[in-house]
């Protein structure tokens, strides 16, 4: 009889660990990561550079977004963000974005090289032209 | 002993019990894993494939520009950046529609996603779904669709405002509605029109003359623009043609009043340098058409002249089979025009059966309008989808032109249906 009340303790406890199991891995979210979305990013702003929409000047912000917002689907969040090397500090050319980067569960970020700086866009700016320059994109996905 | 073999009993059952509660519902939990795993491994496979198509040229390198089949499948275009299409290529995976022309000499029609409009190819150069699937590879275990359409659709809604007969300064005004091909409406989009009419100056038959005038004009938060053409006098035959540009992106649209190609055929075979205008009539006696054909060069931002094939006492008649006439003064990218008026069209006072047409003809495949391509899968004369898939889309340019291409992809493991 004693086995008996040992065995139901036994099947009592294992039951609760399954059930404790049970309860608590549905709210784990399982998710894959977009396994594309580092070529999809590098695809868009590689077409936006060589088609001469994307410069190291504030002269092309307008257009990096309106591009961005043609070639982007509705739900993408995105940051483009463009630096110039000045004095080996990287200093924001300009920014765009559509503010919805932080809410996103993934987030993909490809940095390019552009060409160098066409010009200075002022003393107060600190950098020469040729100084290097790079972008950098972030795309944010779900959430 | 009773009482023990009971407690044995006991013991044993409810521990195979638990044992079987639990190997299945681990088995699920492993079963989630190793799909989500497999789901991986599918959208691994689904970019490397999609890539190599877009990125490699297939083999022979040109065999866009043939009629004979690749050995190796790939849309790109040889030495060029990442992600340009060739033209010739992307055409020939269009869908076919059997045709028949007076002379025989092409029977199958490829529509160019303007009404009324073919091109004309021969017979069997559009590829065949299951033969690219099999160049990709032997056997394979899946199924693919690319689509590819252009990044920024624009479409010409017919005039709301038209100008009253004997009119002397009259207005045209004409809606056009862009947006990205994610259907989302594009705001302040630059539009560059041109109007082309056809006007007959010559007393007697109408000798058809080219008018064309330029508007402008952006479009507003819902992806409208509303285009004025103020001209001299009234046009019964008349075609816009109209770019839309927003941040280095390029989409275009047309409209004509002669989509139904009463008189005559039009045909550009892809990269043949020409254009062919052939008279077509149904029912005999057919009167002469007179035609004007001038062909512009087409850029992102608008359109210039060209040349002018043919004079103005040129005609085509159907007295000794049905005519034609070809203009070789075509640029590599741009648009004839087409102006034609049969003989009862005159310059004073026209006659009922006056028929006077203004067509447009994209010349350079892709390169110069928006065409949409659905190669595989439902509509694109492969087998039905999946509900286990995969989409990714890539930036592609044809010429001056950008697309959005989406490939949708999986595996062929299970039953598929209407397999083509």
């Amino acid at each position: 009889m004693m086995r008996v009340v040992e065995t139901l303790i036994a099947v009592a406890i294992l039951a609760a660990g399954i059930t404790g199991l049970a309860l608590y891995l549905p709210t784990q979210t399982v998710q894959l990561h977009p396994l594309d979305s580092p070529t999809q990013s590098y695809d868009i702003i590689n077409s936006l550079y060589t088609q001469g929409t994307l410069f190291c000047s504030p002269a092309s912000k307008a257009g990096v977004e309106e591009a961005l917002y043609v070639l982007l689907p509705p739900s993408a969040h995105y940051t483009l963000t463009v630096y110039v090397l000045s004095n080996g500090v990287p200093t924001v050319v300009y920014s765009v974005s559509n503010q919805g980067v932080s809410r996103s569960e993934f987030v993909t970020s490809v940095t390019v090289a552009l060409s160098p700086a066409p010009e200075a866009l002022s003393p107060a700016d600190g950098y020469h032209a040729g100084a290097p320059c790079f972008a950098v994109f972030d795309l944010g996905e779900g959430g | 002993m009773v009482s023990e073999t009971i407690d044995y009993m006991g013991a044993t059952i409810g521990i195979v019990l638990v044992f079987v509660a639990s190997f299945f519902y681990f088995s699920g939990a492993v079963s989630a894993g190793i799909a989500s795993e497999a789901q991986a491994n599918l959208a691994s496979e689904a970019q490397s494939l999609f890539d190599y198509v877009l990125n490699s040229p297939g083999s022979p390198p040109g065999w866009g520009g043939t009629v004979t089949a690749p050995a190796q499948f790939g849309l790109a275009m040889p030495s060029s950046f990442p992600y340009t299409l060739d033209a010739s290529k992307v055409f020939r995976l269009l869908t076919a529609e059997g045709c028949t022309l007076p002379n025989s000499s092409v029977a199958s029609c490829v529509p160019t996603g303007i009404p009324g409009y073919f091109f004309f190819t021969q017979e069997g150069s559009q590829l065949n779904y299951s033969y690219v699937r099999s160049l990709i590879e032997t056997n394979p275990p899946f199924e693919f669709r690319l689509t590819i359409k252009p990044a920024m659709e624009v479409s010409v809604g017919p005039p709301v405002q038209v100008p009253s007969k004997g009119c002397g300064s009259c207005s045209y005004v004409f809606p056009v509605y862009v947006s990205s091909a994610y259907g989302v409406p594009v705001f302040d989009a630059r539009l560059n029109s041109e109007l082309f009419a056809l006007s007959c100056p010559q007393t007697g038959a109408c000798s058809p003359e080219l008018f064309y005038t330029t508007a402008y004009t952006t479009t507003n938060s819902t992806g409208v623009g509303t285009l004025l053409f103020n001209v001299k006098g009234d046009f019964s035959a008349y075609a816009l043609v109209v770019s839309a540009y927003a941040g280095g992106i390029s989409g275009i649209g047309f409209y004509s009043t002669s989509v139904s190609q009463d008189l005559v055929y039009v045909y550009a075979p892809p990269g043949q340098g020409s254009v062919t205008v052939m008279r077509k009539c149904y029912s005999t006696p057919c009167s002469v058409v007179h035609y004007n054909i001038t062909t512009f060069t087409l850029r992102g931002t608008g359109v210039s002249e060209y040349a002018t094939c043919g004079t103005k006492d040129m005609f085509l008649t159907t007295g000794k089979g049905f005519q034609s006439v070809s203009c070789y003064l075509v640029p590599p990218a741009g648009l004839a025009v087409i102006g034609l008026a049969n003989s009862n069209c005159s310059s004073s006072s026209n006659s009922p059966l006056c028929n006077e047409e203004v067509l447009l003809a994209p010349l350079g495949v892709f390169s110069g309008y928006g065409l949409n391509v659905t190669f595989g899968g439902p509509g694109g004369r492969g087998p039905a989808g999946s509900a286990v898939s995969t989409t990714l889309n890539r930036v592609v340019y044809i010429g001056s032109f950008a697309y959005l291409a989406t490939f949708d992809y999986w595996p062929d493991t299970g039953p598929v249906f209407g397999a083509g």
